[in-house]
């Protein structure tokens, strides 16, 4: 099959992506303005006291040699450990990335699937009414910064109304959590069969995941629009009505030649917010990936700082593939190329 | 072959009798009005277009790119989208007027009695379905209970159409295809319901000259066997007195001349006709091209809209709009000048 044929051409280039990703960690790090052995010695340390700590974090060395150093322990599994806790990087990694991916991929979710439908309601009926409406709503989402709609969620739905459960994270804080399996909670609590966990977990997802849901369902309903309007007035849709298909499938063949442009947004907002969700992350005690980076970049923890830009890079690495070969699998134009 | 020689052979053919035998009638438009409501203005796209095809017929619709041609039969075919609008005007198909058909209805008629061949192949067709696919979609819209015979209609349609190996085709996507072979598929379709009436806008354009006469003869062959009728536009003459029975002229979304292909193109009455006769390119003669543009369709000109043109134009074409003229023959136009303009072929 063809299809497989691309996806193994299009892998090729992950080994490569994948170098020019670590390169990118250790310098942007390296390059960070701040010595971080200053900021663990506090201001009183004497001279002595900071070289010692320089000496111990490696920080003495030349460039170069840091590097290697790098590459070597990175091959070897060892992501450095925290400068402050102490702990393994990996397992940090390992840790906080469940979660995050947990919301962003239920938040994308929920904005592709109320972004997608206003996007389409407003191409079918460009120019009437609902035009109008789903336009006036996809402004309102865009132009509420998410923090500020989090905030507002939460006075809304959690101090007004009471519907939603407090922001203090995952769970409630007299819930147990259920022992880990994959590292995402709401799974692990399924596995775990407890109900009244889970159904905590649930209720502690909800406000966070709306956020970003109707945050980026902005996003979804405008690369929707954009691309389902001239599919919709296009010689194509002119031709399946002219042979008599149904408005239902007319759409549907407009859809088709229009879902490329908004699955390939999708990718670009997951790959983006993988480390970006941080602020929605902090708002509602997530533990998130974001929420630990930031943690990481204020106090110039370097290895976790590495470890964050190594695992997001990745991350973006594999979205963009597999999205590119989604695009294949679904546009037989590009993958006969 | 010219498209002088085609004109000549025309002459041997017998004319049609332009009057109304109403049994014969197929499709009837009059006083078909269409405007598009655009930042710009409103461009006054078709105004008062009246013609017919009678059954077994094939009627030309010829005049510049921009003068209303696809707007006319996008029109008839219920396809105008906001912000464009049918403001008036019918238009009869056996006796129904299509443009006071609902959704449903019209969607029924289209693609079953009336077929609709596209101008481009590759922006009519579905890029990103399989060909299979997409006439089991026309079958399915019109007979659900046909599913189980797609793969055999489609075969025969396609094998009707000239394709020698209509599985693969089947089995594949349109950018796979020659633009010959893909104008194939889309006339398959067009045709595979059996329509009485077939639509053609500019089918061959883009098509390389040789492969553009395989698809005008496969076209003809099919509507001619089957006792079909079409509406065949286009804006090349030699078409038109190759392939036509009868032809209407428009210019600036007006009909301004009709009649048979003989009485047309050999005796052409409106100054607007015979200049696009004059361009026809015709070996020992030099080519004549029309100078000009046709006039702004938003600030659409009082009179007759060809006046800016004309060499004629004298005191009342600046104010009055021709009224249809007849002559014998049943051939018609929209010109204050009452003589014959010559042209001799
Ligand atoms: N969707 C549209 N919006 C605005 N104007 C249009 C639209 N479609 C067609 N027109 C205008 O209608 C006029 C006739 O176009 P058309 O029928 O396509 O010409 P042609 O004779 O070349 O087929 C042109 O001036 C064109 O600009
Ligand atoms: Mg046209």
């Amino acid at each position: 099959m063809r299809v497989f044929g691309y996806a193994r051409r299009r892998m090729f280039f992950l080994p490569l992506g994948l170098l020019s990703v670590i390169v990118l960690a250790f310098l942007l790090v390296n390059a960070l303005p701040g010595n971080p052995a200053g900021v663990i010695a506090g201001p009183a340390a004497s001279p002595a006291e900071l070289a010692g700590i320089e000496r111990r974090l490696g920080l003495d060395k030349p460039l170069w040699e840091r590097f290697t150093d790098y590459v070597g322990a990175l091959v070897r599994g060892d992501f450095g450990s925290s400068y402050y806790t102490d702990r393994p990087i990996l397992s940090e990694i390992l840790r906080f990335a469940p979660a995050t991916l947990e919301l962003v991929v239920l938040s994308l979710t929920i904005a592709a699937v109320l972004g997608v439908g206003l996007g389409v309601l407003g191409a079918y009926y460009k120019g009437r009414s609902a035009d109008r409406t789903s336009r006036l709503v996809v402004t309102t989402f865009q132009s509420i910064p998410d923090f500020f709609l989090a905030l507002l969620l939460i006075y809304l739905c959690f101090y007004l109304a009471g519907w939603a459960p407090a922001p203090v994270g995952r769970l409630g804080l007299m819930d147990e959590p259920p022992p880990t399996v994959t590292g995402a909670l709401l799974i692990d609590a399924l596995i775990s069969g407890d109900m009244r966990t889970f159904r905590s977990a649930v209720a502690h997802s909800l406000l966070p995941v709306l956020t970003l849901g109707i945050y980026y369902s902005a996003y979804f309903a405008r690369s929707t629009y954009a691309s389902l309007v001239p599919a919709l007035e296009s010689k194509q849709v002119e031709f399946a009505r002219a042979c008599g298909l149904s408005e239902r499938t007319v759409l549907a063949y407009a859809f088709r030649q229009a879902r490329t442009p908004i699955l390939t947004y999708g990718g670009i907002l997951l790959a983006a917010l993988l480390g970006g969700a941080a602020i929605i992350e902090t708002i509602f005690s997530w533990g998130g990936f974001g929420e630990w980076a930031i943690d990481s970049i204020l106090q110039l923890d370097i290895p976790a700082v590495q470890g964050f830009i190594l695992a997001a890079g990745v991350g973006t690495l594999l979205v963009f593939t597999a999205l590119d070969i989604l695009v294949a699998v679904l546009d037989p134009r590009v993958r006969y190329d | 072959m010219s498209a002088l020689s085609a004109i000549r052979r025309s002459r041997n053919r017998p004319a049609r009798p332009d009057t109304d035998t109403s049994g014969h009638r197929l499709l009837e438009v009059s006083g078909l009005t269409t405007r598009f409501d655009t930042p710009d203005g409103l461009v006054q796209a078709v105004n008062g277009v009246d013609l017919h095809v009678d059954r077994a017929e094939i009627v030309g619709v010829v005049g510049e790119s921009g003068c209303g041609k696809s707007v006319t039969i996008r029109s008839i075919l219920g396809l105008v989208r906001p912000p464009g609008r049918v403001v008036g005007g019918t238009a009869h198909f056996n006796g129904v007027d299509l443009l006071t058909l609902r959704g449903a209805e019209l969607r029924r008629l289209r693609g079953k009695d009336i077929g609709f061949i596209a101008q481009n192949p590759f922006s009519a067709l579905n890029p990103v379905m399989r060909i299979h696919r997409q006439f089991r979609n026309i079958m399915a819209a019109h007979d659900p209970a046909s599913a189980g015979e797609v793969r055999d209609r489609a075969r025969a349609a396609l094998a009707d159409v000239g394709i020698a190996g209509p599985g693969r085709v089947l089995d594949g996507y349109a950018h796979q295809l020659s633009g010959g072979m893909a104008q194939r598929v889309v006339i398959a379709m067009a045709m595979l319901l059996n329509p009485a009436f077939v639509i053609a806008d500019e089918p061959t354009t883009g098509l390389d000259l040789t492969v553009q006469r395989q698809i005008l003869d496969l076209i003809r062959g099919l509507v001619r066997e089957h006792g079909r009728s079409m509406l065949l536009v286009t804006h090349d003459l030699g078409v038109v007195a190759q392939y036509c029975d009868r032809v209407v002229v428009m210019y600036a979304g007006k009909v301004i001349e009709h009649g048979s292909v003989r009485d047309v193109l050999t005796a052409p009455r409106h100054p607007y006709t015979q200049a696009l006769i004059r361009a026809i390119p015709r070996p020992g003669r030099p080519l004549v091209h029309l100078t000009g543009r046709p006039p702004d369709l938003v600030d659409y000109p009082d009179g007759c809209p060809f006046r800016a043109r004309c060499p004629h134009a004298f005191e009342p074409c600046g104010h009055t709009v021709p009224e249809p003229v007849t002559v014998a023959s049943g051939q018609t136009y929209r010109c204050h000048l009452r003589e014959d303009g010559e042209v001799g072929l």
